[in-house]
């Protein structure tokens, strides 16, 4: 087979990008060999040795919880908001997609808005509020506006994919008796699987990543998720930090998002310009 | 496909009826702790009668759950930990639950949770956050009714370090001063004398003919915050003898031209040659042990303070060593403040103050505590600390030479002199004479002015 030379000059481009891209997750990588002083005092990626001292040590973390404890949490914290997130945003897309109800183009107003409301400004009402129901170190601030379906962004996302659905589906389905629920159960689920995908990975970087919150609504070390456990050990007011087991903890860290989205990809993509053309 | 969506459908029910599952438990536990919540505020609310049926009921044995919060690294938390094991040993009715971090977003917390009602018993705390928490409401109790030990404390030191209008709130847990970190083989290649005691000219000389002959090579480096506190401040302080605000009168104890000179001391630093431009330093703001040229051996000096000394020891190859702060050659006074800078502190709304204290003074008093503790929380606050370490053998000698220099000749710092307003405003000038964008003489005029009007704002106030 012959490339093309368009190709070609494609292919070293698109290669080029790609290591550009890759290139600080490699450096992590060989970072994790390397100990303070190599860390910030030489340039080169290679490191002098290798050696997997530092993820065993940085395995262990406090000494009274090790990163199993971090990443079962996180997991806790994450896999229930993720779930209920797709179950919650779907049905609250279709209704908005599919039906006409009193005041629907107010509500669809203030659902957008939220949107627009930046964090920080609910930060706060959002604290005392869940501090009243006494939600604090516990996962529920995260679970309960999952399951109310507090994600606007995503909401916005299935009703535009919804509507590239033809009507004629579901009216077929009513027309064999099929209720409205089980419409969207049967018929329009299985063909929003892109777009749920879609949310399952944005809402599982999302929560994956996510330092702030976690911050805030997360007292107790037995409760802390991998995202506080990584900088429980900063300490930059003297303390010397042993930077090689925090980026191997980091790097630890990364693995189930990578591996998530390499195993969903293909839907992903499909999945966000689906719900972006068709609008 | 019919079976593909049978399984979905199944774990969308599975999913759902955990959902429902985990909602259930929830609201069980949600109620007990809301109780537990409301017993907690009501008992903080109705201060006496309460309270003392609260401590009869540690004595006699009830179990009693203290939350304790503190930031580190992990040689901190890891002897913090030990503490309190040793302490629930000996204690078996008290439960004592950590809750730890790094030191970003730490002040943030604890100020959410503190105005929340929802912060823990012992806190550990910046003596520099001490106005801004007690100074908003009174948020933590006077240790001094409490069952903790004050008196072990070295001298002054809880005066200087743990006080806020006359109330004995922070239990200092560290102590020191700031001191010039030397990289021994850097010293012995450039003729430096460690026991010379430099003024700031002689280390403008001596920094001009290192880099002269080496171009890559300066003797120091320091970022905005360290010019700030380390240089500016100890300069108006060496010209006065003072702190830079007098408590009572909130007048300024220095002049216009004291602070014009201040500015071109620092300005002298960078046209010679001696610091390290200002933007390479600024890339290791806050974090000068990760400085590149300082690591290969191309910076000699860092002014920092004592309680870093662990992480200047692990940064580089060569032998490190300390000496004191440069000084002007008719300076009143070192310059250095020394004091402590870290302490714990007793949230004055817990319901287990008593308690709290209890486990406070056997922190920070009992000779086992000290032994697990070693250096990881501060450096020596107590009388008995220094013997105990040191016969153990577990004091870097570093630390304890620099708390040793630091100390002659040292003033008292006040906390109007630490105020964040004119930290900022201190900063923020220095800059702009570094960038060159004012003169000395126009940043002192303005400092003078801003100063004056925070401070008559201050005062009005208070």
């Amino acid at each position: 087979m012959k490339l093309k030379k368009s190709n070609l000059i494609a292919y070293v481009i698109l290669i080029a990008v790609g290591i550009v891209m890759i290139y600080p997750l490699v450096w992590l990588f060989f970072a994790t060999f390397k100990d303070n002083k190599e860390l910030f005092g030489k340039m080169t990626l290679l490191p002098e040795s290798f050696s997997f001292r530092a993820y065993r040590e940085g395995w262990k973390g406090s000494g009274q919880f090790s990163y199993l404890t971090f990443y079962i949490n996180t997991f806790k914290l994450v896999v229930p908001t993720v779930a209920l997130t797709a179950l919650s945003t779907g049905i609250v897309a279709y209704g908005f997609a599919r039906f006409k109800f009193p005041m629907k183009k107010l509500l669809f107003m203030l659902m957008i808005s939220t949107l627009m409301l930046p964090d920080a400004v609910i930060m706060i009402p959002r604290y005392v509020v869940f501090n009243k129901f006494g939600w604090i170190d516990t996962y529920r601030p995260f679970w309960v506006p999952a399951l109310l379906a507090c994600y606007p962004f995503l909401i916005f996302m299935q009703i535009q994919f919804l509507r590239g659905i033809p009507r004629e589906l579901d009216e077929s389905a009513y027309m064999d008796g099929c209720n409205p629920f089980m419409v969207y159960v049967k018929i329009l689920a299985p063909l929003m699987k892109p777009s749920i995908f879609s949310v399952v990975i944005f809402q599982t970087l999302w929560r994956w990543n996510d330092y702030f919150n976690n911050l805030v609504y997360i007292s107790s070390v037995k409760n802390y998720t991998l995202s506080l456990a990584l900088k429980m050990s900063i300490d930059s007011q003297g303390a010397s930090t042993p930077w090689n087991q925090v980026l191997a903890m980091s790097f630890i860290s990364l693995i189930p998002p990578i591996l998530l989205y390499f195993f969903a990809q293909n839907y992903f993509v499909e999945g966000i310009t689906a719900g972006g053309v068709k609008g | 496909m019919k079976k593909q969506l049978k399984k979905n459908a199944a774990f969308v029910m599975a999913a759902s009826i955990a959902a429902a599952s985990l909602a259930g438990c929830g609201s069980g536990s949600e109620k007990t702790d809301t109780t537990a919540a409301v017993q907690a505020t009501e008992a903080a609310q109705t201060a006496a009668g309460n309270e003392t049926k609260a401590d009869a009921g540690a004595a006699s044995g009830e179990p009693v759950t203290l939350r304790f919060a503190w930031w580190g690294s992990d040689s901190r938390h890891q002897a913090l930990l030990g503490v309190i094991e040793a302490y629930e040993k000996k204690n078996p009715n008290v439960t004592i639950e950590a809750e730890y971090q790094g030191y970003d977003g730490y002040y943030e917390k604890i100020m959410t949770t503190l105005s929340s009602n929802t912060a823990p018993d012992i806190i550990q705390l910046s003596k520099e956050w001490l106005p801004d928490i007690q100074g908003a409401k009174h948020y933590l109790a006077d240790l001094s009714a409490l069952p903790v030990d004050l008196t072990t404390l070295k001298d002054r030191l809880l005066e200087i370090a743990g006080t806020y209008k006359g109330e004995a709130n922070v239990f200092p847990c560290t102590v020191g001063g700031a001191v010039t970190y030397v990289n021994m083989d850097f010293a012995e290649a450039n003729g430096i004398d460690l026991g010379k005691g430099y003024t700031w000219d002689e280390i403008k000389e001596l920094g001009k003919a290192i880099h002269e002959k080496d171009g890559d090579a300066y003797l120091m480096t320091a970022d905005a915050d360290m010019l700030n506190r380390l240089f500016v401040q100890p300069y108006l302080v060496q010209k006065t003898g003072k702190p830079i605000v007098d408590e009572e009168s909130y007048n300024l104890n220095f002049t216009e031209a004291d602070a014009a000179e201040a500015f071109q001391n620092v300005l002298d630093l960078y046209e010679n040659n001696v610091l390290e431009p200002f933007g390479d330093a600024a890339t290791f703001a806050g974090q000068a042990d990760q400085n590149s040229k300082w690591i290969n051996g191309k910076i000699g000096m860092i002014v920092d303070y004592t309680g870093s000394a662990p992480k200047y020891l692990g940064s580089i190859d060569s032998e490190l060593d300390v000496m004191p702060i440069p000084v002007t050659a008719d300076a009143k006074s070192s310059g250095v403040a020394y004091s402590g800078d870290r302490g714990f502190a007793i949230n004055d709304n817990s319901v287990n103050k008593e308690e709290a204290a209890k486990f406070l003074d056997f922190l920070m008093n009992d000779p086992e505590s000290i032994a697990i503790c070693k250096t990881a929380v501060g450096y020596c606050p107590t009388k008995q600390s220094d013997d105990i370490l040191i016969k153990a053998g577990v004091v870097s000698e570093i630390q304890k030479k620099g708390v040793e220099i630091s100390e002659p000749n040292s003033y008292t710092n006040n906390m109007i002199s630490g105020n964040t307003e004119l930290e900022v405003i201190r900063k923020d000038l220095i800059q702009e004479v570094v960038y060159g964008d004012v003169t000395p003489e126009e940043a002192a005029k303005e400092l003078v002015e801003q100063y004056q009007e925070v401070l008559d704002e201050l005062k009005e106030s208070k």
